[in-house]
């Protein structure tokens, strides 16, 4: 299945990935919803023509039953510019029911040397989403969903992922020192350069900060226990404040993990932040990388 | 109220992770007996997913005359039909004006009566090009996505009675039309007799339901009767949302006509709230409750419903609709597994709810394009 999709976004194979594909199976990117072969043809046509028959320089994968992640780095030979995507796909070895990916818009804004405004201006309209207010609080009483939740894993890798989790839903940033190996290797989406787990933390305050009452849930998680690899999907609601002006967003994320000795050595950070940007009419950046 | 079928049988044919070519050429034996029905059918889920493709995706819509019982009551939020050439007329209008319609059938969730009748709930994803005029007013050309779901009634090869839901909200979301302004332009078209005599009598069905009779759900006491009874009870008519995680699986997925899409008991217990503020004394019955095995642990529930109530309006362009009937015919798809919802699909049509509303104020309200 990781062979088909690299095989599209490298060789243009449409009828291979097509085979895999049900009259029902949905998928989403950019914040759009393609549903059937129609609708997610003309996606795969748009990215090849936006990145296709490019070369393979990187390639993450959680290999699981019922959910896998993959994360690819593609080169443009052409630009020597590359890009980034990551997948979170349901199946069942055989079709692919649900497909989520992620693309980093940014660095696709440069391979085709754009400004965001263009990029943002030629993604499809995403999916309308009435996102209703909730109690964000975690009451005393009240039940949030947390990796163990939802993922068997062995104990101790679940008590690395709950700490990571909590991180992002309880601010628990002490964790960054326990369960990250000092030279983790980060790549966040839209940033340049490989980043270390003092960038994570200092994009991560940003972000909690710039998203006002925010809370973290996780959808769907699945672990790679040859690869020592876990994947999780899972997104962010909050407030966007500007000039009084208060937006409900939603920031879809797809976190890939690889640990070795029980630390975290490599994450990735995925978020499309232009199709943030088109969905609830945001300017970029969202959060300075600087 | 039609209870659910006990015995459960998972040799049905099952549509999630089949083919579309697999479906439309079964080759497994028959498994139901079908008494009347054509014999290529092999069960129920066949004879809804391939009588569908041909009249909508291979555009046969005269076969409506072959599938359709000549008088065949239709409800919908937004009128009542009750012939096969009304099925037929209404059935080439909207393939007139969105050609390109593909009904991608997600679930069929089935009952087998005692009369030889079967109920069939049918979840569709449908994908389509609004380039012809419609109900929503001048063609589009945009492309839209709209989750329905069909109840039918089937009776010797035939759909003798149907209850229709569609989320037109969250169509004409997509092909830019307001919600308001669409609700408008349905008030202004006239339902028959019966329909309002069946609105009338189903909006005082549903207001004599005793919502403050507890019914707990307990683990002694689990069954899926009692489950779905006791989480339309206690969340829709009592309001307690701290309940939702003896239902909801703690990232169950949840999504709700307009765009409303939640993961989670806390964004789920939002959507609700939100919902029901603009009802707040809204009452709930269960209608009809279908019920599927999927495998050793998960099962799928249809629910059809009605919820009755007041209306208080939470957008400044209906408020002077306060205290009008608020009425809503939905229809439910929950994934239950380990006796916990994992995906709810709820559908019903926002756009006839408020249009409803409206026309029964007699009041005419401005459009936005006339300064609303």
């Amino acid at each position: 299945m990781f062979n088909k999709l690299i095989e599209l976004y490298s060789r243009g194979d449409m009828d291979t990935l097509s085979s895999s594909i049900l009259h029902s199976s949905s998928w989403k990117q950019h914040d759009f919803t393609a549903f059937g072969n129609m609708q997610i043809e003309k996606l795969w046509l748009k990215s090849l023509e936006q990145f296709g028959f490019s070369t393979v320089i990187k390639k993450q994968i959680v290999a699981a039953e019922q959910f896998s992640t993959i994360y690819l780095e593609l080169l443009n030979e052409q630009t020597n510019q590359d890009v980034a995507l990551s997948f979170f796909l349901e199946h069942n070895n055989i079709h692919i029911k649900r497909i989520h990916c992620i693309v980093d818009t940014v660095k696709l804004a440069h391979l085709l040397n754009k400004t965001p405004t263009q990029m943002i201006a030629e993604l499809p309209s995403p999916d309308p989403l009435l996102l209703s207010q909730f109690d964000h609080q975690k009451h005393p009483q009240s039940y949030h969903a947390t990796p163990a939740d939802i993922c068997n894993m062995p104990k101790k890798i679940e008590h690395i992922i709950g700490q990571w989790w909590s991180i992002l839903q309880d601010k628990q940033f002490t964790n960054f020192e326990t369960i990250y190996h000092k030279d983790a290797e980060i790549n966040i989406a839209g940033f340049d350069t490989k980043q270390n787990y003092a960038a994570l933390r200092k994009f991560q305050l940003k972000l909690h900060n710039r998203i006002n009452r925010n809370y973290c849930q996780l959808e769907q998680m699945c672990f790679d226990e040859k690869q020592g690899t876990v994947g999780i999907l899972w997104h962010m609601d909050g407030d966007y404040i500007e000039s009084d002006a208060v937006k409900r967003v939603r920031i879809p994320v797809i976190s890939l993990l690889r640990l070795n000795e029980e630390l975290i050595v490599e994450e990735t950070f995925q978020v499309d932040w232009l199709a943030l940007c088109r969905s609830f009419n945001l300017p970029y950046p969202i959060v300075c990388t600087a | 109220m039609n209870m659910m079928k006990s015995e459960l049988n998972n040799k049905i044919t099952q549509v999630h992770w089949q083919p579309l070519k697999k479906l439309l050429a079964p080759e497994e034996d028959k498994q139901q007996a079908l008494i009347g029905f054509d014999d290529e059918f092999i069960d129920i889920v066949d004879y809804i997913i391939r009588i569908t493709h041909r009249i909508w995706e291979q555009k046969n819509i005269g076969l409506c005359y072959q599938y359709y019982s000549d008088i065949c009551p239709v409800f919908t939020l937004g009128g009542y039909s009750e012939c096969v050439e009304e099925v037929v007329q209404n059935t080439l209008k909207t393939i007139a004006a969105f050609p390109d319609r593909s009904l991608i059938g997600e679930n069929v969730i089935w009952k087998e009566d005692k009369d030889n009748t079967y109920y069939s709930s049918h979840l569709i994803t449908s994908i389509m090009t609004n380039t012809g005029n419609s109900d929503f007013g001048l063609a589009t050309n945009k492309t839209g996505r709209v989750t329905t779901v069909a109840d039918c009634v089937c009776f010797e090869n035939k759909i003798i009675k149907e209850w229709l839901v569609r989320d037109n909200s969250f169509l004409i979301a997509q092909l830019g039309i307001d919600l308001i302004d669409a609700a408008i332009n349905f008030a202004k078209l006239i339902p028959n007799n019966t329909f309002n005599t069946w609105y009338a009598d189903e909006y005082n069905r549903v207001q004599q339901t005793d919502h403050r009779l507890a019914l707990p759900l307990t683990k002694l006491n689990w069954s899926v009767d009692n489950f779905v009874h006791s989480w339309a009870q206690t969340i829709f008519n009592q309001k307690q949302f701290s309940t939702l995680i003896d239902f909801y699986h703690v990232v169950a997925s949840h999504q709700w006509p307009g765009g409303r899409k939640s993961t989670g008991l806390a964004q789920i217990s939002g959507t609700l709230i939100q919902w029901l503020a603009q009802c707040p004394n809204a009452k709930i019955t269960l209608d009809h409750i279908a019920v599927v095995n999927v495998d050793e642990t998960t099962i799928d529930i249809a629910l059809r419903w009605s919820v009755a109530g007041t209306y208080t309006p939470h957008t400044a362009r209906l408020a002077m609709l306060k205290g009008n009937r608020f009425f809503v015919l939905g229809c439910t798809h929950l994934r239950v597994k380990n006796q916990k919802i994992i995906k709810e699909v709820t559908v019903f049509d926002e756009i006839s709810l408020y249009a409803n509303i409206i026309r029964e104020s007699g009041m005419s309200l401005p459009l936005l394009q006339e300064g609303a």
